[in-house]
């Protein structure tokens, strides 16, 4: 069967193919389910953020500029749902520690210790983090997607590493 | 170390759990519905919509000068905004920002509407602000910028509520009638408009995202909703929770319906399960409801008898369906109403002296002191502070 490229899926949806959106929902659905979860950790605020973008993007598919890949495009509205929902409860919710609260479900234990790392660190870092290790993305399209300089991802990323890694050696020290 | 723990995040990411089936399939139908025809019927009906309002241009402004105590600029594109408290400015990040207090409406929007102290009886925008419509006597008035009329619409009544669907095509409105209150829906071109629900509750409808089905409160004081496809009404039974309810408002999704009342308040998720209360020790006068999130709601009430403190309340909806009290905020200044931007930020409106109403932004709900930030006031106007309602695009 012949593989058809996003590009081609897309031009198709536009014109009202449902097979074609529905190709297009099967191939990233888990990559943005995936991200919303890491960067939300809570799994209900995940199934309600994918879908809230991926809703977003086939409304909007007739303004999406088809020279650009869809992906990053999807990405960045999951990023962007993700950051006003959780900026949105920050504000309004009294207690941080309940807004800390994180709910991995099936991962194993030493996963979960580095997710609960990621999730420790601010927004602006876990995101560059999400989309750096978890969707493979370079500096370079990171800062495309999120329309701020490549110095600046690079800077987060590795103040970022370096959080996680005092972390885990504190973490270390906890063990031994 | 680094290139390790880079091998660690990649790994940790690569064995992350798949999203439920259905969840998947959920999103999938929802997905899949964004991009089914109604896009291109939204989009000549809207311009049916502009070519009628257009139509109509001349001889509105004349009958709108004429209803008195008005003040309607047209034309020319609202520059940015620079807060000034007696001139309403739009936030930023939205498309315009209506207030009705005491029977007179405050308005503006990008596009170049503005209407300051016009008196009518509601007001609601249109998604994205293009238009307003408002209770104007025994009328439902259909406004827009530019030199263009608006539709008057007969309505046999006050009306009490309206509301834009959300696909800007339609608009369920509460009117007073000989015998009670009725939700009737007309187009959003002002084409006629026909009956709902004969006997309702005189409380703003609201429409789920699809635009499918209206939410409304029946004349007993239930949350109801009316499904457009089968044009059939479905009650539930929010009473034991809520008591009488006082609002009702769809999550942004539409998989959520919330309900408040004096007694609590409740979130229907699955219309064949028992709703999520979160019930009050004591009766409060509540006056506004909004989701700020998916799963995040937020009141504003006149506080618990004696306390003489208005409150901020926020409520969560938990992954096991309970509804969580996640605190909130007091404030000596009277709260009136409370809206939500479709990015889930919250307005309030309050009294700040008698005869004045506010209009701010909430900030922030500090966590020691438990106080209702607020930014900038965007207006402040002269008027009752009696039923007070916002809508903000």
């Amino acid at each position: 069967m012949r593989i058809r490229s996003d590009a081609k899926l897309v031009e198709l949806a536009r014109r009202g193919s449902r097979d074609a959106a529905a190709e297009l929902f099967a191939r990233h659905w888990r990559a943005a389910w995936r991200a919303a979860y890491v960067v939300t950790g809570r799994r209900e605020l995940a199934d309600d953020v994918a879908q809230d973008a991926f809703e977003r993007a086939f409304a909007a598919l007739s303004r999406f500029d088809e020279r650009r890949p869809f992906g990053p495009w999807l990405h960045r509205i999951v990023v962007n749902r993700c950051l006003d929902l959780l900026r949105t409860e920050r504000r309004l919710v009294a207690g941080e520690a309940e807004l800390a609260r994180l709910e991995w479900h099936d991962v194993s234990a030493g996963d979960q210790e580095l997710l609960d790392a990621v999730a420790g660190l601010s927004l602006q870092r876990r995101v560059v983090v999400v989309l750096r290790y978890g969707l493979g993305y370079t500096p370079t399209a990171i800062a495309e997607l999120l329309g701020i300089p490549t110095g600046t991802v690079n800077s987060r990323l590795a103040r970022a590493l370096e959080e996680l890694r005092a972390d885990y050696e504190v973490n270390d020290v906890g063990r031994a | 170390m680094s290139a390790e723990l880079e091998q660690q995040l990649r790994a940790a990411f690569g064995r992350l759990p798949k999203p439920s089936r259905e969840a998947s399939a959920r999103a999938r139908s929802a997905a899949l519905a964004a991009i089914g025809p109604s896009g291109g019927r939204s989009s000549s009906v809207l311009v049916l919509v502009f070519v009628a309002v257009a139509f109509a241009v001349g001889a509105g402004a004349a009958a709108l000068a004429a209803t008195g105590n008005l003040r309607v600029d047209i034309g020319a594109r609202q520059k940015p905004a620079r807060p000034v408290p007696t001139r309403l400015s739009v936030p930023p990040r939205s498309h315009g920002l209506a207030l009705v207090a005491g029977g007179k409406l405050w308005l503006a929007t990008r596009n170049g509407l503005r209407i300051e102290g016009m008196p009518v009886s509601a007001a609601e925008l249109s998604p994205r602000a293009l238009y307003a419509v408002v209770g104007l006597g025994s009328s439902l008035v259909a406004l827009a910028p530019g030199n263009r009329r608006p539709w008057v619409h007969p309505t046999g009544g006050r009306v009490a509520a309206a509301s834009w669907s959300p696909d800007g095509l339609k608009i369920a409105y509460v009117v007073a009638r000989p015998g009670g209150y009725q939700l009737r829906i007309i187009e959003g071109d002002g084409s006629p408009d026909g009956l709902l629900v004969g006997h309702v509750g005189a409380v703003k409808p609201s429409w789920r995202p699809d635009a499918l089905a209206v939410a409304y409160v029946d004349s007993r004081g239930r949350a109801a909703v009316y499904d457009l496809a089968t044009g059939k009404p479905r009650t539930f039974d929010t009473q034991k929770c809520v008591g009488r309810a006082r609002a009702v408002a769809y999550a942004p999704l539409g998989r959520r319906l919330a309900v408040a009342g004096v007694g609590g308040v409740a979130v229907i998720e699955r219309w064949n399960r028992p709703q999520a209360c979160f019930g009050l020790e004591q009766d409060l006068a509540i006056n506004g409801l909004t989701w700020v999130g998916t799963r995040a709601l937020a009141t504003t009430d006149n506080g618990f008898t004696g306390i003489g403190r208005s409150a901020f309340r926020g409520y969560r909806l938990t992954a096991n369906a309970q509804l969580d009290g996640t605190g909130g905020a007091t404030t000596s200044k009277r709260l009136r109403a409370v809206a939500a931007s479709s990015d889930g930020r919250p307005i309030v409106a309050f009294q700040p002296a008698p005869g004045t109403v506010e209009l701010a932004i909430v900030h922030r709900v500090t966590p020691a002191s438990r106080a209702l930030g607020v930014q900038k006031a965007l207006v402040r106007v002269h008027a009752r502070a009696s039923a007070v309602s916002i809508s903000w695009r």
